[in-house]
């Protein structure tokens, strides 16, 4: 195991059950939301983790802040294994790890003053700090955060707030306690777009003025090449791409992430070539493993891609692709 | 927002004609225990007339098998039911807090076990059970509120428990978590604002409920037979043969309307607070 890395994910795995059929033929299916993930996040870097939505993003991250148990497979962070944690020893890790949720509008308690919600991890983690001490880190959380003057904020309820600044509370919240790691879920969806690029630019520039490391999670690919240092491609509870932010926009293997790259790019091209590029599929995560998940709306499809599984291979430096295809996809396009 | 919140359902609570007559009702039923001492024209335990006496100036009800002032009885019965009513009420409903937010929060097998009790105890033909328990442990006041909060705390805990249910699928319940909030303070800060109104709503119908069912054990004889209730009058009313003559109008009605007028006061109280607390209810105005 690398010592630079402060997160390691290793064959991370999470499958629901569902139970259909009547009392007699009951059937119980599993499906994968996370499906045999490995990645490693380094020391104060953006990773960002791109997907359409059920693809198992967010369930990643929930198991990495154990929010969720997950089913199978380790996840370290410091050296540390969080899986066989107690709750007590979860909850101590947890002042270092942090989470910026989606929905503003939904994680802020509307009962509660800024002043209280942001007392809430101190409370948690120091609670034996003088209030004076106490009340000078909720006002310097919220100046770095850029709502200034602080004491304008501190009082307010959250309704009394628009949704950008909402979010930048949730964030003074996840960084109030200088925690290395923060995960953060599709931090800017929930936004206006002329509030999204503030955001987006307030936690770089904590992430210099911090050193943090972060977890990017988003299904837009123009915020993720924004923000992150490596991209992470997922589909269906699997990566299938990841590599340097440069390598995924400018050299995209996977033709899942071509398709992807050729929306953000040329919209009008896309729409045009849509057949050569992905296919319209169901998809169905019930499915037993057999050859490719994304052999149904692959429009390159061999043989092998139904009856075997590929694995994440290295095709250059620090640049791994899911496909039994990608040379010969290099070669079609070059 | 917290002090305009209660003030917005004190407007809701208001504003509406039903709740008004029925907080106005408990008021007026509140006054009348409070003030008992000064209004009662008798002691109600002194033997004050000739037994049987019909009404007349002086006892305006008359009195009853013992020469007992009927009006004085009445008034500080209130006192009895209104606070049997309130204090087995408080009691389920903090049994069915308890209950339901266990059960809602930590779900899974505890919830399965929890939900079952109290889908037996829903079941359980009331009245027959408690008169079991009434005569199995002796008619005394406390007894009465036991026996009334063991079986009126069901229903109570399956509200709040799915009350609770939506709460914890909350962004800031998880966020409490995420960021490592102990159970206790999640669990006080985060999920029992969120209960509290649904709770007082379910108190204020299970206080009439709670009056009924004194009212009901009492008349059957298994009340307290030495506190004064709107029951225990009704009871001695019966078995002195007051529904057989005339004596019924001025020795049954009245504790009968009591008992009606004061389940509707709280009855209506329950029913807009509960229009407060399901915006959906709430009528155009």
């Amino acid at each position: 195991m690398d010592k630079s890395n402060l997160l390691n994910v290793s064959n991370l795995k999470k499958t629901f059950i569902k139970k259909s059929g009547t009392f007699l033929k009951r059937k119980k299916t599993e499906v994968y939301a996370v499906n045999n993930i490995n990645l490693e996040v380094k020391k104060g870097e953006i990773l960002g983790i791109i997907g359409e939505s059920g693809c198992g993003k967010t369930t990643t991250a929930r198991m990495i802040m154990r929010l969720m148990k997950e089913t199978e497979g380790e996840i370290s962070f410091e050296g540390v294994n969080l899986c066989n944690l107690k709750d007590s020893e979860t909850n101590k890790i947890r002042k270092k790890m942090q989470m910026i949720f989606q929905d503003p509008y939904d994680t802020l308690n509307p009962g509660m003053r800024i002043l209280d919600i942001l007392m809430e991890p101190i409370n948690a983690h120091e609670k034996n700090l003088p209030y004076q001490a106490k009340y000078q880190r909720v006002v310097e959380a919220i100046e770095a955060i850029e709502l200034r003057p602080a004491e304008d904020f501190i009082h307010r309820y959250p309704h009394q707030l628009s949704g950008g600044q909402r979010q930048r509370i949730a964030i003074a919240r996840a960084i109030i306690l200088k925690p290395s790691f923060i995960a953060a879920d599709e931090p800017t969806s929930m936004l206006d777009v002329s509030v999204r690029a503030g955001i987006l630019n307030l936690l770089l520039d904590l992430r210099k003025k911090m050193g943090l490391t972060m977890m990017f999670i988003t299904h837009d690919l123009s915020t993720a090449s924004y923000m992150c240092d490596r991209i992470a491609v997922m589909y269906q509870g699997k990566i299938v791409e990841i590599g340097p932010t440069k390598k995924i926009i400018h050299k995209p293997s996977h033709p899942y992430t071509k398709a992807l790259v050729a929306v953000v790019k040329d919209l009008n091209h896309f729409i045009k070539n849509r057949e050569k590029l992905i296919l319209d599929g169901e998809v169905d995560s019930t499915k037993e493993e057999k050859g490719c998940p994304f052999v149904s709306r692959c429009p390159h499809k061999e043989d092998i891609c139904h009856s075997q599984v590929p694995n994440l291979e290295a095709i250059d430096n620090g640049h791994s692709v899911s496909c039994h295809c990608h040379t010969e996809l290099l070669e079609r396009t070059s | 927002m917290g002090n305009q919140k209660w003030k917005k359902y004190w407007q809701v609570l208001t504003s509406n004609n039903i709740g008004l007559f029925g907080l106005i009702l408990l008021m007026i039923f509140l006054l009348i225990a409070i003030l008992a001492p000064f209004l009662a024209p008798f002691d109600p335990t002194d033997r004050v007339g000739a037994p049987f006496t019909k009404p007349n100036s002086q006892f305006l009800l008359g009195t009853n098998d013992v020469g007992q002032d009927i009006l004085s009885e009445l008034l500080y019965g209130t006192r009895i039911s209104l606070l049997i009513g309130v204090i087995a009420a408080f009691i389920s409903i903090l049994l069915g807090c308890l209950v339901g937010i266990v059960s809602g929060y930590y779900g899974g097998k505890v919830d399965a076990l929890l939900m079952r009790l109290v889908d037996l105890v829903l079941v359980i033909p009331f009245l027959p059970l408690m008169i079991l328990l009434a005569a199995f442990i002796g008619p005394s006041f406390w007894n009465i509120v036991l026996v009334i909060s063991l079986i009126s705390w069901a229903s109570p805990a399956r509200v709040i428990r799915s009350q609770v249910l939506t709460l914890k699928t909350k962004g800031y319940v998880e966020a409490a978590k995420s960021i490592g909030t102990n159970i206790s303070v999640v669990l006080s800060r985060h999920i029992l604002p969120g209960v509290i109104p649904i709770a007082l709503s379910q108190f204020v119908l299970a206080a009439s409920h709670s009056i009924l069912i004194e009212a009901s054990l009492s008349f059957l004889g298994l009340g307290d037979p030495f506190t004064k209730s709107w029951g225990t009058i009704l009871y001695y009313a019966q078995a002195r043969g007051a529904f057989l003559t005339d004596a019924w109008i001025w020795w049954v009605l009245p504790p009968g309307l009591l008992i009606t007028t004061l389940v509707i006061g709280f009855a209506f109280t329950g029913y807009s607070l509960e229009e407060i607390l399901n915006p959906r209810l709430r009528k155009e105005r």
